[in-house]
């Protein structure tokens, strides 16, 4: 069983490291963390505080990437959207996670009535524009990134039950899940060991799915206004003021740093899920 | 047989239905404030009129009775009036409809015309270099925000090259001509599209690569049919059937693109009356457009299913 795993994993590890776009995807996130982690100690970053000296400054001097209308620094509030948006994309999908796989392993594994519930409340989060759904929720719980991070993370169960649930149907049909049973070993034991790590492909590809949904949610939400609240940084709500003309066709240094991390980030994401999904696939090995 | 497979269809789709309306009304149950703040907080109106008041509303009733109570007027087309406006948000909902709709159907048509042929020739060089690149291309798609894809289109075209106006829907409030409203729908139609061209693109291309590797494609290449006309008659029908479903399911994720789409563009469609009201705590016309939009996505997936049960012979609902 043992040996069996180590192969499996090897295989997969040696398909990612393959698949250039994959390794190249994960390599930016992982630099990518490491700067929005280090950078504001190491450079003093302030993104707050405003340079009253230096309104509207364009890029280069004292303010690396230019100022903003209140003379902020447009660097500064670029590494701390950086964590803003990670962090709101990280901390949801864990709660998505943490709901969608209970719950889609409990429809798996105990089918009937509450295989039914499960999907039949899936299917109604799925029918419905999820965008929609949360721009209400938030509007009830005020927005920040706190209410931001729960309504993301509480409405993306679905696509971890569905995936989880499928995959769980699957290795049902396995006849090591019938001895386990057959010699008492008891119904969490069974899941915790034969069932859940039998199930960690589609985890894995659910949670690239929804950490790039995640992060364009909240960009789109913090764009509207109805995100993350200004003087916290975040990327979408630094791309707010690109709604003014003035700013968009003059100060493209505002708009311009943001809305390209936004598109990197979730490219990256998308990249390292596709290598993922290939060398995860058991169809291929 | 056909008609059975209908109307367990239906059937499903009331309980979405339900339930959809019944997330709305709890959700905004719990929003702070209510109808009668206004009266509560003037001291010359009696406690005994509030009470009254109160009980004329419904509002004394246990939260399930008033959920059904505004369900029934809910399907005798009331929605409420506004907070803001004091107007029936019927009527609101109603006038913003068409501008909706334009802009929808012209994106939706547009993301078709593109992924489809894309996702074909994707899928017959698959492999090669021009795979990779249109498989990047359709990634980059997906990864773009819509509102950053607004605001470089604004740039471009509007800004740097004063081609195309940057919002609205018609130059001058008096005047509707139809040229200048197709002038102003280019760019939001693009921006809606978008998104939608990416994923479809990609299905497209993986739904024609497993057509083509089905036994009856080999045959009809051993028979000596020319690779063209296989492509043509044995494969393009059969790839197409699940890009209905594939389309259905991503009306939800259209709807919320418009939202955002018209509120860049200042589009005067439902998606900007929808972020007006939230802006403006107006609740009646939140739930109002929220529980619009739950019912014309619920068709559309109905129309959908409806269809893929058409094209596809081998559906039999069990």
């Amino acid at each position: 069983m043992k040996k069996r795993d180590e192969s499996y994993f090897a295989v997969v590890r040696q398909k990612l490291f393959s698949h250039k776009a994959a390794v190249v995807g994960m390599a930016l996130l992982i630099l990518e963390v490491i700067l929005v982690v280090i950078l504001p100690p190491l450079m003093k970053l302030d993104p707050i505080t405003s340079d009253y000296g230096a309104v509207n400054a364009v890029p280069g001097g004292a303010h690396l990437l230019g100022t903003d209308a209140i003379g902020r620094d447009i660097f500064a509030r670029l590494v701390f959207g950086g964590r803003t948006s990670l962090l709101v994309g990280l901390l949801s999908t864990l709660i998505s996670c943490a709901l969608g796989v209970p719950l889609g392993v409990a429809a798996g594994y105990c089918r009937g009535r509450v295989e039914t519930a499960v999907m039949r409340a899936a299917d109604i989060f799925m029918s419905f524009p999820s965008i929609v759904m949360i721009l209400v929720l938030v509007s009830v719980l005020g927005p920040s990134v706190w209410s931001v991070t729960l309504v993301i993370g509480v409405l993306g169960w679905t696509q971890f039950a569905r995936l989880i649930y499928a995959s769980v149907l699957s290795v049902m049909q396995e006849e090591y899940i019938a001895s386990a049973r057959a010699v008492g070993t008891r119904t969490l034991g069974t899941i915790l060991r034969y069932v859940l790590p039998n199930a960690v492909a589609p985890i894995l590809i659910a949670l690239t799915l929804h950490l790039a949904e995640a992060i364009l949610t909240e960009s789109s939400l913090s764009f509207l206004g109805l995100g993350v609240q200004p003087p916290q940084a975040s990327w979408g709500n630094m791309l707010h003021d690109a709604q003014s003309l003035t700013v968009l066709s003059r100060r493209p240094w505002i708009w311009l740093p943001p809305g390209i991390a936004i598109l990197a980030t979730v490219l990256s994401i998308n990249f390292l899920g596709d290598g993922l999904r290939d060398a995860l696939d058991p169809k291929q090995m | 047989m056909k008609s059975k497979y209908f109307l367990r269809r239906l059937l499903v789709a009331i309980p979405t239905f339900l339930g959809i309306t019944l997330l709305a009304f709890l959700v905004l149950n719990m929003a702070p404030g209510s109808p009668l703040d206004a009266m509560l907080a003037d001291p010359r109106i009696a406690a005994e009129e509030l009470a009254r008041r109160r009980a004329a509303m419904g509002l004394d009733k246990p939260v399930l009775v008033q959920y059904f109570n505004w369900l029934g007027q809910l399907l005798r087309g009331n929605f409420g009036f506004s907070y803001s406006t004091q107007r029936p948000v019927t009527a609101m909902i109603l006038e913003r409809l068409p501008a909706t709709v334009a802009l929808s159907a012209s994106a939706l048509a547009l993301a078709l015309i593109v992924s489809i042929p894309l996702g074909i020739y994707a899928a017959e060089h698959a492999g090669s270099g021009r795979d990779y690149v249109s498989g990047g291309i359709s990634l980059l798609m997906m990864a773009t925000p819509n509102f950053f894809a607004a605001l470089i289109l604004i740039y471009l075209f509007s800004i740097a090259l004063g081609l195309l106006p940057s919002g609205g829907m018609y130059s001058s409030s008096s005047v509707h001509t139809l040229p200048d409203l197709l002038r102003h729908m280019i760019l939001p139609t693009l921006v809606l599209s978008f998104q939608q061209i990416g994923g479809l693109t990609r299905h497209m291309r993986s739904s024609m690569l497993e057509v083509m590797s089905q036994d009856y494609v080999r045959t009809a290449r051993a028979k000596g049919l020319p690779w063209r006309k296989v492509i043509d008659r044995h494969c393009l029908r059969n790839a197409l059937t699940p890009i209905v479903t594939v389309v259905g399911m991503s009306i939800p994720s259209f709807v919320g693109g418009a939202v955002i789409t018209e509120q860049v563009f200042g589009w005067p469609g439902v998606g900007t009356l929808m972020v007006t009201a939230i802006n403006a705590r107006d609740y009646p016309v939140i739930m109002g457009v929220t529980v619009f939009i739950a019912v014309a996505v619920l068709l559309a997936n109905l129309l959908t299913d409806m269809a893929y049960g058409l094209i596809d012979p081998r559906i039999s609902y069990q």
